[in-house]
């Protein structure tokens, strides 16, 4: 009976057309900062040991911490300086060190290149070498495979690559905007990492639909497959990518590195060619800065370890209450600090605004530039008009009144406010019954609830309840390395 | 202006705070919250909120069903328009003193039914029913299982079948004849405005207050059934808000064009009633009016549009709405034809809105068979 059956790659919201989500284009040089802060554990990597002094000069792409014991790649300085001091971050319960870098004025592009590199003609264990000593391995949800350990998957059981070209997060980084004038680049990136890993099909690029001029399909290497699909959130989460891609389901509650696969998006593929044929290590990243808070949304590439506080310099909108968040605009992880560093693994900065401005008689107003997926406001039947997204909660918590907007949103088929109710009333076992450790955590169901109910929160509560009672484990894949203590 | 409001409500928030009255916050904040928009951000992912909510919800129902109320004054007088104002005082009395009782918000929801509530009665009934009928409606319909959100039954109709078994004379064979020029607008029911001031001259006819009975009521009879035009514009006897297709067709347009109402419930009812109808019709012609007169009259369509739709009562799966609204559509013309009762509507979603638990636990053990079993 396929009606009864849960619906998968349904669901899903094209932010489209939202205010401070128009980037320009590339802007290849912006000024060098005065200072960076290099984190000792950027991207998925463990802390790796410091190799530098106080005091200590170096040079940009010098390797300034390693550790070929953990489960980590090194990282590296990103502009020419002295070494200023040490400095701490609290990241929930852990304390991670990073590096001050005071920038003095010598050489300024210039970079120290990577031994060895210089052609694409290069064998897997080469590449291999290249990208661990590049810091590209520590990309993508669970790294990059290699014969170093950089990756919870192995080198052997990797029977897919997937190249993400999604960007449908709110403010997060247009991949496509990449390609453009480089697709020489990403083709040569693609055949190194498809070496690397062994691959001679099995090879999937998404990319968004309408985009089918971006890539030459005859240059593309043998076993390369292109799937267009719309750009909704969060069809670009690494989980519906795969499945997307690969057509294999990722096991619930699971990575796509356990059904073999690898997600890199194609700012990663580009930084592979830079490291093997240039011998460029990873100290540079593009940034999609973005946000209704921000005056004009910028694609930076900027050195890693760059103060955010430098990068938004005049950028900010003045007598706004801004959050920073590092990532979409969904899932984005708000920052403690203003100076904190950007760090390899980051693809957008999005500022919102927290607008506590009490409209008067909200709910009559035709409501323009609202966002909203239901179709009670003027905007969702024109949508050519600019919306704006808030952090205001939007109206007051109410009981569910089981409109089951939630439910038409959910990419993976599942029923939120079910989850939700049974965790509250305290059966939150009842909800592994019916798919609870399915969930993504993308987020849609608590943005469109109408009564504002917390529904990702009481899912993540549930989820750690049942983790608790043992019944179900989470991220398999990353338990087995913690447990192994290796990450 | 606005500022200055905003300034006084904010200081009398304090004030409440502090005094005696400080029970009365629900109240206070309803009144707060409806002028202004919530102040409170997000404070964990998803960062961003959709802009809709159930103010916005609950007021485009309120739109929705306002043609069928314009056209229920037009037709039946400014008696239709008291009937909706004590609904709103005793309904909303009701929900603000349980509010205050339980200590939590007053919901939109009471706006909803206490303009749903006097549309689905005959324009004639006593105005003290109308009151008993929406209190009831709210206390037992609603409050009792703990307000808006928790209700098994719809609310308006649980207040409708208490009338309808307490006083069956006014519930059932009341019915004013509609008016017709500037109809209801120029009088307040039957006698024209000049009559009610007292003075003699009346452009309009004194209507015929009694003997006049519902397509429906009559049909066993058949003496005079009214066009099938007269049917879709509203110009017969009924209740106050359902006798006219055409408005209830409009609102329920608005319904499910902003998706509020889910479009499968008022599809499925209405297809399942017209194929029953026409079968049951071929079959026994004596019980069951034709297609049209089913669909047309009676609270058919305003069932389907208004009352089958409500999210708390109906499934919340899709399968599970499909299956609900064919099985209103069944029930309704089995009851029109086979039980006592002229009107089968309300019965059927009541009946239905019983088994919406089960409705939605059987799609789900389907959808989920193999999960942590």
């Amino acid at each position: 009976m396929f009606f009864l059956r849960r619906r998968l790659f349904k669901g899903g919201y094209d932010f489209r057309s939202l205010e401070g989500g128009d980037y320009g284009d590339l802007i290849e040089r912006t000024e060098l900062p005065d200072k960076v802060i290099i984190p000792l554990k950027q991207g998925f990597s463990a802390e790796t040991d410091c190799l530098v002094v106080k005091g200590e000069r170096v040079r940009a792409g010098q390797i300034i911490g390693r550790d070929d014991h953990t489960w980590s790649s090194p990282v590296h300085a990103s502009i020419n300086g002295v070494v200023e001091h040490f400095e701490t971050f609290i990241e929930g319960n852990e304390a991670h060190y990073g590096v001050v870098i005071r920038r003095d004025h010598s050489d300024e592009r210039g970079y120290v290149p990577l031994p060895g590199a210089g052609s694409a003609d290069k064998s897997p264990d080469e590449i291999g070498d290249l990208l661990y000593l590049a810091g590209v391995t520590a990309l993508g949800p669970s790294g990059i495979p290699s014969s170093h350990h950089t990756s919870d998957l192995d080198l052997k059981d990797v029977k897919f690559l997937v190249v993400n070209g999604l960007s449908g997060e709110p403010f997060s980084l247009p991949q496509e905007k990449l390609l453009y004038g480089r697709e020489k680049e990403f083709m040569t990136g693609l055949q190194l990492i498809m070496r690397l890993l062994r691959l001679e099909d099995n090879v999937h690029i998404v990319l968004k639909k309408g985009l089918n001029k971006c890539l030459n399909t005859e240059s593309l290497p043998g076993g390369v497959k292109l799937h267009f699909t719309q750009n909704r959130y969060p069809f670009d989460m690494a989980e519906i990518v795969t499945e997307i891609a690969t057509g294999l389901p990722v096991p619930d509650g699971g990575t796509p590195s356990e059904t073999g696969s690898v997600v890199v998006t194609i700012q990663d593929v580009i930084h592979a060619y830079e490291a093997v044929v240039l011998g460029k290590p990873l100290i540079e990243r593009v940034l999609a800065v973005g946000g209704p808070a921000v005056v004009k949304p910028r694609l930076m590439k900027v050195p890693v370890g760059t103060p955010m506080d430098w990068l938004l310099a005049g950028n900010l909108k003045d007598s706004i209450e801004a959050r920073i968040l590092v990532g979409g605009g969904m899932r984005g992880e708000p920052v403690e600090s203003i100076g904190h560093p950007v760090e390899r693994n980051f693809l957008a900065i999005s500022i919102l605004e927290e607008n506590r401005d009490r409209e008067f008689l909200s709910f009559l107003t035709p409501g323009f530039s609202l966002l909203s997926t239901s179709r009670v406001y003027l905007s969702n039947f024109f949508i050519r008009l600019t919306r704006h997204a808030e952090t205001n909660l939007q109206g007051e918590r109410r009981p569910c009144i089981y409109c089951s907007y939630c439910e038409d949103l959910c990419p993976r088929g599942l029923v939120p406010h079910l989850y939700s109710r049974q965790v509250r009333y305290g059966f939150a076992e009842e909800a592994l019954k019916f798919g609870i450790e399915a969930c993504i955590e993308c987020g849609l169901c608590s943005f469109a609830c109408p009564s504002k109910l917390p529904l990702l929160e009481d899912i993540k509560e549930g989820k750690s309840l049942i983790e608790e009672s043992g019944q179900w484990s989470h991220h398999i894949g990353l338990k087995k390395l913690e447990e192994e203590g290796k990450l | 202006m606005i500022r200055f409001l905003k300034e006084r409500l904010h200081a009398a928030r304090r004030g409440l705070e502090a005094s005696r009255f400080k029970a009365l916050m629900p109240l206070f904040n309803a009144i707060d919250g409806f002028l202004f928009r919530y102040d409170e951000v997000t404070d964990a992912a998803p960062h961003l909120r959709d802009a809709n909510n159930l103010k916005r919800m609950f007021i485009i129902v309120v739109f929705a069903a306002l043609p069928s109320a314009l056209t229920g004054i037009y037709f039946f007088g400014w008696r239709g328009f008291m009937m909706i104002l004590v609904s709103y005082t005793v309904g909303l009395s009701v929900e603000i003193t349980f509010s205050v009782i339980r200590k939590t918000e007053i919901s939109e929801g009471a706006f909803v039914t206490c303009l749903l509530f006097p549309l689905i009665l005959p324009p004639d009934l006593p105005l003290w029913m109308v009151g008993l009928g929406i209190f009831v409606a709210t206390l037992f319909g609603k409050e009792v299982f703990g307000g808006t959100g928790y209700n098994i039954f719809n609310p308006a109709l649980v207040g409708r079948v208490f009338l309808y078994v307490c006083f069956p004379t006014a519930m059932s064979w009341n019915w004013v004849q509609p008016m017709s020029g500037m109809g209801g607008f120029a009088s307040f029911r039957g006698e024209s405005l000049g009559e009610l001031t007292g003075s003699a001259s009346s452009a309009t006819p004194a209507a015929d207050v009694v003997t006049m009975a519902t397509p429906m009521a009559a049909f066993p009879s058949a003496e005079q059934l009214p066009s099938l035009v007269e049917l879709f514009l509203g110009n017969i006897a009924g209740s106050l808000g359902e006798t006219s297709a055409l408005m209830i067709i409009l609102g329920g347009t608005i319904l499910v064009v902003t998706r509020i109402a889910d479009w499968r419930i008022p599809l499925s009812f209405i297809t399942s009633a017209s194929i029953f109808s026409f079968l049951l019709h071929l079959n026994n012609p004596a019980a069951f009016p034709p297609l049209g007169y089913q669909l047309l009259s009676g609270g058919l369509l305003f069932g389907a549009f208004f009352m089958a739709t409500d999210p708390v009562t109906s499934p919340f799966s899709k399968p599970g709405r499909w299956v609900f609204g064919a099985m209103c559509g069944f029930l309704t013309i089995l009851i029109r034809g086979f039980s006592g009762y002229p009107e089968g509507v309300m019965f059927a979603i009541l009946f239905m809105n019983l088994f919406t638990p089960l409705i939605d636990h059987l799609v789900l053990h389907f959808r989920f068979r193999g999960h942590g079993r």
